[in-house]
């Protein structure tokens, strides 16, 4: 906390300050498209905060990851399409009270809530991470590596429909990140091109599996319109709501407990946690059948928890580099390219980085609720852009990110074909963010095995040196309680799926 | 029949046998670990083939059930196509033309493609108009301010 204090002046400075400002309006404006993932949207910006001083890139980076979050609910709330998966539970209350003509005081609510939720988070975040990172400093090769494996197994696990998918999404991105050079022999693998010497770099591989499929993915879906929303501000309403909004305790009490605690289980994310902390609200609700058409408190819990993970979605990642999310993944490659590495050395030997980061990310929470409540009268104006625009333009940048990192064509090819290959797999239920973990995951993974075997062939062996110990066995359990929970919510869906077709027929 | 996982199942484990072959003529000792991971997503294939062959319903839409009439009323592959063939030829005069150009002719041209029975003379316009100010924006943010280079061309 004395460090936070002291490196907190830091966000405060002048080009800080304005990458926090168009961080946060440009991902309010991401979040409220239609179309456009949040995880795409730091992808793609991504490179472009290579030119920059690592904490101002990192300081945009956050503001986006934070302003998508709450962004994603305009259009969740005006035109029942959440902007991302995390607010699929505010859709539910938000979108009846918008049918009612309650729009403005839903959005207000929305982003009150977001507010109080996000900064809830972030105290723990900024409580808990120092000291789990002081615990990471003691694991060596073999933990590492578990860790390694055990931040893919759960990605894979939740991010796909299928936990087997999942996993082969993942291995193939751990595969993809040992193309070039092995790192202890120096013997080339899997260079089947000139293009591949150098391996895949982390931004072309970002990009290429997070937004072409999406290109693709729009194009497909250019007959689409969406209702324009009935939204007529009024004057007045702000405080009114404000009001209202502080005394929903309960909902805004178990939306910022619920989304913390969702938030520090790696790859739960923020859709689970606006789920949970919906449905526990309900049910802790005198009047549970008045939820789901027009509840406000149904928009303040599911708000309220989908951003109080934010914070603490990033607890994993600054310590252990195991990102909480996709978007927390592509948030390490942002890392990566400055030659940041997850760990305790982002508190000892980055402290001003990485102090200046969080301490910016408390400043986007006020200033998404600031702009989120003065742009959203605006937003019908965002949603009413074609998917036509949307293909050339994220197109255009996708190529533009990715030749600028490294001045080469080649990483275009590599992004480019990475896409493609996703696209398709993308069409037989394979989804991006397993792969990209693999890819940022796999030289963790690698490096740790080859030096805990190392060690292990001269000491006692390899069995032993990465299966015993309390720490190894801790994590391998995790990571079979990872796939094990997969596994079984993948079985009791399809039990559900079996009942709802007997019932169909 | 073979259902739609138990394919890709059968795909998968085909290449990852192609590629453990590939590593034959590498040093053991630089391929390990690939050879771990490779033997691994081997197994993970024969599982998903298992998978596939047990809960037959689920390989052929890969989860949940769609109604493949009204997916076909919106999806359609012939944009995709049209997007994919738009891109490299955005590539080939990229690096001719440099990064502006080719970008602005990709910006129009993938636009004017995907909607070419709506094209009017007012819609053409609209559509340059937007290209140029969108690549516009680009350059002042990214070349004039940031400094990033980029790939050059004819003019800029």
């Amino acid at each position: 906390m004395v460090e936070f204090l002291h490196y907190f002046p830091e966000a405060l400075s002048f080009a800080n300050l304005i990458a926090l400002l168009f961080g946060v309006i440009g991902g309010l404006i991401l979040g409220a498209t239609p179309g456009l993932s949040p995880t795409m949207a730091v992808a793609l910006l991504v490179p472009f905060t290579f030119h920059m001083d690592a904490a101002t890139g990192l300081v945009l980076l956050g503001a986006v990851y934070t302003a998508t979050v709450a962004g994603g609910a305009i259009s969740a709330i005006l035109i029942n399409i959440p902007g991302a998966p995390a607010n699929i539970a505010t859709l539910l209350d938000g979108y009846p009270m918008a049918e009612q003509g309650k729009a403005q005081t839903a959005l207000y609510i929305c982003f009150i809530s977001s507010l109080i939720g996000g900064l809830f988070g972030m105290v723990i975040m900024i409580l808990f991470t120092p000291p789990l990172a002081r615990i990471a400093i003691q694991f060596g090769a073999p933990e590492m590596f578990w860790v390694a494996i055990f931040g893919i197994t759960i990605m894979a696990g939740l991010s796909s429909g299928s936990i087997a998918k999942g996993l082969i999404g993942g291995m193939f991105g751990v595969l993809i990140s040992t193309i070039g050079y092995s790192p202890i022999l120096g013997i080339p693998r899997f260079v089947f091109h000139d293009v591949l010497t150098g391996g895949v770099a982390i931004v072309p591989a970002l990009i290429g599996l997070f937004a072409i499929p999406q290109v693709f993915s729009m194009g497909e879906k250019l007959g689409v319109t969406y209702s324009r929303p009935n939204y007529k501000p009024e004057r007045g309403v702000f405080l009114k709501t404000l009001i209202e909004n502080l005394q929903m305790v309960k909902a805004l009490g178990i939306g910022s407990v619920v989304g913390t605690i969702i938030g520090i289980i790696p790859g739960a994310g923020g859709q689970v946690a606006g789920l949970i902390a919906y449905d526990q609200t309900r049910k802790f609700d005198k009047d549970p059948e008045s939820y789901g058409k027009g509840k406000p408190e149904g928009v303040a819990a599911a708000e309220s928890a989908n951003n109080a993970m934010v914070g603490p979605s990033l607890i994993p990642l600054l310590t252990l580099g195991v990102p909480g999310s996709p978007t927390a993944a592509v948030l390490l490659g942002g890392l990566l390219i400055h030659g940041l590495f997850p760990g305790p050395d982002l508190f000892l030997k980055h402290a001003d980085v990485t102090y200046t980061f969080i301490g910016s990310l408390v400043l986007a929470q006020f200033a998404m609720c600031f702009f989120g409540i003065l742009l959203s009268r605006y937003s019908y104006m965002v949603m009413s852009v074609s998917n036509l625009y949307m293909v050339a333009a994220v197109t255009v940048l996708a190529v533009y990110g990715t030749y600028s990192v490294q001045n080469s064509f080649d990483d275009v090819i590599v992004m480019f074909s990475l896409g493609t290959i996703m696209y398709i797999g993308s069409k037989f239920d394979f989804s991006s963010a397993p792969v990209v973990l693999g890819i940022v995951l796999g030289p963790i993974a690698e490096d740790n095995f080859l030096k805990g075997k190392m060690i292990a062939d001269v000491s006692v062996g390899v069995w032993k040196y990465f299966f015993t110990g309390y720490a190894n066995i801790i994590i391998i359990l995790l990571c079979v309680g990872s796939i094990g929970y997969s596994i079984y919510g993948e079985l009791k869906m399809h039990g559900k799926q079996k009942k709802i077709k007997k019932e169909a027929s | 029949m073979i259902n739609r996982d138990t394919k890709v199942a059968l795909l998968i484990l085909a290449v990852t046998v192609a590629l453990y072959l590939s590593l034959s003529s590498i040093d053991p000792e630089a391929t390990i670990f690939i050879r771990v991971v490779i033997v691994a997503i081997g197994a993970l294939s024969l599982l998903l083939m298992a998978q596939g062959m047990l809960l037959k319903h689920r390989g052929e839409r890969g989860g949940v059930a769609q109604d493949s009439a009204s997916k076909k009323a919106v999806y359609g592959w012939k944009p995709v196509a049209y997007i994919f063939g738009a891109i490299l030829v955005y590539f080939f005069v990229m690096e001719r033309l440099g990064f502006y150009i080719s970008a602005f002719l990709y910006f129009v041209g993938v636009v004017s493609l995907l909607d070419w029975g709506g094209l009017t003379l007012r819609k053409g316009f609209v559509r340059i108009a937007i290209a140029f100010l969108f690549i516009a924006v680009i350059y002042l943010l990214f070349s004039v301010i940031l400094q990033v280079q980029t790939p050059r061309g004819l003019l800029i």
